[in-house]
C-alpha cells in the first residue's frame, strides 16, 4: 500500500471545486436572469454556484486543518495494477462498443478482465467469457429487447 | 379510505399475478444483491429501474421496494457467515454475528435475523399505513415556500446527519445540485449547460449517475483490495433452530429495533445504516446482557437487523406522503414514478390510491416471501458466496453497462457512468458521502421549481420563504442541526466511531 496525505487531497478537491464554481457561475450569467417576481433560468444556477464556492472553501479549510500525519491508503503494486487495468479496460470497452457491437466487445472485455482478476488458463477464460456474454445477450437483447449497439464495423 | 379498507383494497390489488411476481422478483433479486458484495441495494435498484418502466407504476414501485428490503435481509448473511457486510446497513452485524458463527451458532443467528427483519418490516408497515395518510393531509396545506423549506432544508439536514465533517456532505451535495441544472430547466424548458449535446437536454441520467457512484465505484474498491476469497461455512436446515434462551433474549431487541428504525426512517439521511448503528449502541447501553455484546451476543444482531428493516420501510413515508425523497433509494423510486407520469406529492394517496395501498399490501406479502426465501433456502444464498470474484465482478459490470445503456440508448450515458464511477471511487477514498449528491440531483429541480413559484406568487417578496409557521419551524430545525445539534462529538456518541454512511 502507498499513502497520500488527507490534507493534500482535500486541498486539491477544494481547489478543483472552486475553479469549477467560478466557471459555472460565469456560464450561468449568460442565461436570462429575469426579474425577482419572474425569475429566469440563471437564478438557481447562480445560487448553486455560490453554494459550491462555500462548499469548496469549507473543503479547503478542513484540508488546511488536517494534521499532516492523517494518511489515506491507496492501492500499490499488484492492487494498483488491477485497478488501473480495470479503468483502462472500461475505457477500451466503451470505445469498442459502438464499433464492434455488444457481443464481440463484451466478450473481449470479459476475457481481458478475467485474465486480470484470475490466474485461470486462456481456454477456460474464453469459455467462461463466451458463456456469460451469450447469456447476457439472450436475456437483455433477445428476451428484454434492449437495443444494444450491433457494431458499425459489422453492419452493412 | 380508512386504513383497514385501504389495506383490503391493497391486498385485492396485489393478488394480481403481475404485482405478486413483481414483489417476488424484487424480494429475490434484493436478497441476492444483499448477499453478494460489490453491488449494494442503491446500485441494484438503479440497474433494474429500466425494467420497472415496462411494468405498471404500482408493480414497478412494488418491485423496487422489494429489492430495498430484500437487500436488508440478504446483507446480513455475508456479515454473519464471512464477516463481510453485503451492504452498509449490515456492517454492525459483523461484530456479533461473526463471533456467533465462530461459536457454531450461524444457522440460529440467521434465523433470528430473518425473523427480526420480518418483525421490524411488518410493524413498520403498520406505522406507514397509519402515519402517511395523516402526513399527506397535512402536506396539502403546504405552499411553495413550505415545500421549498422541506426540500432545501431536508437536503441540508442530510449533509449533516450523514455524519463526517461539514465539507464531506456539503461538497457532494452542491455537485449534485450543479448536475441537476444540466438540461432543460423545470419552468420554461430552456436548455442549460448542454454545450450542443442533444442527449444532455433531458439532463444527466439518474441511472448512469447512481450506478456509476454506487456500482462501478464499489467494484473498483473491491478490485483494489482483492484478497483470497473467504469460503463460507455450510448451513444445514436443522442447525437453523434457535434455542429458547436465544428467542427470549431477542424479543426486547426486536421491539427496541423496530421503534428506533421507524423513527430513523422518517428523517433525512441514510436511514437504514444510521438505524442499525444507533440500535447497536442502544443495545450496548440498555440490554441486560450488554457485557456480552461485541463478544457474540444475539442482542447485537437482532436489534440492528430489525432496526434497518424498519427504517427501510419507514423511509417510504416522506416519499408517499409528501413526494419528497430523503435517501438515494426513495429518490430513485420517485424518479421511476415520474417516468410513469405519476406526480409524487401529498395528493398521491388521494389521486392514486392503487399505488399507495398496493405498495403497503405488497410490503406485508413481500416480508412473508422474504421469510420463506431466507430461512429454509439459506443454503442456496450461502452457495452464492462461493461464486469466484473473477466471475461475478465482470458479470455485474456488464449488467451495469447494459442496464445504463438501455434507459435511453445513449453512449453519453456510458461516459457519465464511467466518469461518475471514477469520481465516486476517489470521493469515497477520502471519506466524502455520496448520498447527498444523488439526493441533490433528484431534489434540485424540485427546489428550483418551488423557489421560482414562491417568488412568482409573492411578486418577488423574499420574506415569503421565512414567514409561514411550517417554513419557520423547518428552517429553525435546520439551523440547530447545522450549527450545534449534530456536532461531531454528539454524532459519535449516538452512532459510535464506525457510524459512517459509505
Amino acid at each position: 500500500m502507498t499513502s497520500v496525505q488527507m490534507r493534500k487531497a482535500y486541498l486539491l478537491i477544494g481547489g478543483a471545486g472552486l475553479l469549477l464554481a467560478i466557471v459555472y457561475i460565469g456560464l450561468s450569467f449568460k442565461l436570462p436572469f429575469g426579474e425577482l417576481d419572474q425569475p429566469g433560468a440563471a437564478v438557481f444556477p447562480i445560487i448553486v454556484g455560490v453554494l459550491l464556492i462555500f462548499a469548496s472553501l469549507a473543503t479547503l479549510w478542513e484540508g488546511w486543518r488536517f494534521d499532516k500525519s492523517v494518511l489515506v491508503q491507496l492501492p500499490a503494486g499488484e492492487d494498483r495494477k488491477r485497478v488501473l487495468s480495470l479503468i483502462g479496460l472500461l475505457v477500451g470497452y466503451f470505445i469498442a462498443l459502438p464499433w464492434l457491437g455488444q457481443i464481440i466487445s463484451s466478450t473481449l472485455f470479459l476475457i481481458l478482465l478475467m485474465r486480470v482478476l484470475s490466474g485461470l488458463s486462456w481456454p477456460r477464460i474464453v469459455c467462461y467469457s463466451l458463456a456469460i456474454s451469450l447469456m447476457l445477450y439472450a436475456v437483455f437483447v433477445l428476451l428484454l429487447k434492449v437495443p444494444m449497439p450491433r457494431g458499425m464495423l459489422l453492419t452493412p | 379510505m380508512g386504513p383497514i379498507d385501504g389495506l383490503f383494497y391493497g391486498l385485492k390489488l396485489i393478488m394480481v399475478w403481475q404485482n405478486l411476481l413483481a414483489a417476488f422478483a424484487g424480494a429475490l433479486v434484493g436478497t441476492a444483491i444483499g448477499v453478494l458484495p460489490g453491488l449494494g441495494p442503491i446500485a441494484g435498484i438503479a440497474i433494474l429501474m429500466p425494467i420497472t418502466y415496462s411494468l405498471s407504476p404500482t408493480a414497478g414501485l412494488i418491485m423496487m421496494a422489494g429489492i430495498f428490503y430484500g437487500a436488508m435481509y440478504g446483507g446480513s448473511t455475508t456479515a454473519i457467515l464471512v464477516n463481510m457486510p453485503g451492504e452498509t446497513a449490515s456492517v454492525v452485524t459483523c461484530l456479533d454475528g461473526y463471533q456467533l458463527t465462530k461459536k457454531g451458532r450461524a444457522g440460529a443467528v440467521l434465523c433470528l435475523v430473518a425473523v427480526g427483519s420480518f418483525v421490524g418490516g411488518t410493524i413498520a408497515v403498520l406505522g406507514v399505513m397509519l402515519f402517511a395518510p395523516q402526513l399527506a393531509k397535512f402536506g396539502i396545506l403546504f405552499g411553495p415556500a413550505d415545500f421549498f423549506a422541506m426540500t432545501a432544508g431536508g437536503l441540508l439536514l442530510l449533509t449533516r446527519i450523514s455524519g463526517g465533517s461539514l465539507a464531506s456532505g456539503l461538497f457532494p451535495m452542491t455537485i449534485g445540485l450543479l448536475l441537476s441544472t444540466i438540461g432543460q430547466e423545470p419552468v420554461t424548458a430552456q436548455n442549460r449547460f448542454t454545450f450542443g449535446y442533444n442527449d444532455l437536454s433531458a439532463g444527466v441520467e439518474l441511472v448512469a449517475l447512481v450506478v456509476g457512484l454506487y456500482g462501478i465505484a464499489e467494484i473498483m474498491s473491491v478490485v483494489d483490495s482483492m484478497r483470497s476469497q473467504v469460503k463460507p461455512i455450510g448451513v444445514r436446515a436443522r442447525d437453523m433452530l434457535p434455542t429458547r434462551t436465544e428467542w427470549r433474549r431477542s424479543l426486547a431487541p426486536y421491539g427496541r429495533g423496530t421503534a428506533l428504525g421507524f423513527f430513523f426512517g422518517l428523517i433525512p439521511g441514510p436511514c437504514a445504516v444510521l438505524a442499525s448503528f444507533a440500535s447497536y449502541r442502544l443495545e450496548k447501553a440498555v440490554s441486560k446482557y450488554r457485557a456480552e455484546i461485541g463478544e457474540g451476543a444475539v442482542e447485537g444482531v437482532a436489534g440492528p437487523e430489525t432496526a434497518n428493516n424498519a427504517a427501510a420501510t419507514a423511509a417510504m413515508v416522506p416519499l408517499l406522503a409528501l413526494g419528497i425523497p430523503f435517501a438515494p433509494i426513495t429518490a430513485l423510486m420517485m424518479s421511476a414514478l415520474m417516468v410513469h407520469g405519476v406526480q409524487p406529492g401529498p395528493l398521491l394517496i388521494a389521486q392514486h390510491p392503487e399505488i399507495f395501498w398496493g405498495v403497503i399490501a405488497s410490503m406485508y406479502i413481500g416480508n412473508m416471501m422474504l421469510l420463506i426465501l431466507n430461512v429454509p433456502m439459506i443454503s442456496i444464498w450461502v452457495s452464492l458466496l462461493r461464486i469466484p470474484h473473477y466471475i461475478f465482478l465482470p458479470l455485474i459490470l456488464l449488467v451495469a453497462v447494459i442496464g445504463t445503456y438501455s434507459v435511453r440508448n445513449s453512449m453519453l450515458d456510458l461516459s457519465v457512468l464511467f466518469l461518475l464511477g471514477l469520481a465516486g471511487y476517489v470521493l469515497r477514498k477520502f471519506d466524502f458521502h455520496l448520498a447527498p449528491m444523488v439526493v441533490g440531483v433528484v431534489l434540485g429541480p424540485l427546489i428550483e421549481k418551488h423557489l421560482r413559484e414562491g417568488l412568482f406568487l409573492s411578486r418577488g417578496d423574499i420574506s415569503v420563504f421565512y414567514s409561514s409557521p411550517i417554513a419557520i419551524t423547518i428552517w429553525g430545525l435546520v439551523l440547530i442541526v447545522m450549527t450545534v445539534g449534530f456536532s461531531r462529538n454528539l454524532y459519535k456518541k449516538i452512532f459510535g466511531e464506525v457510524g459512517r454512511e459509505d
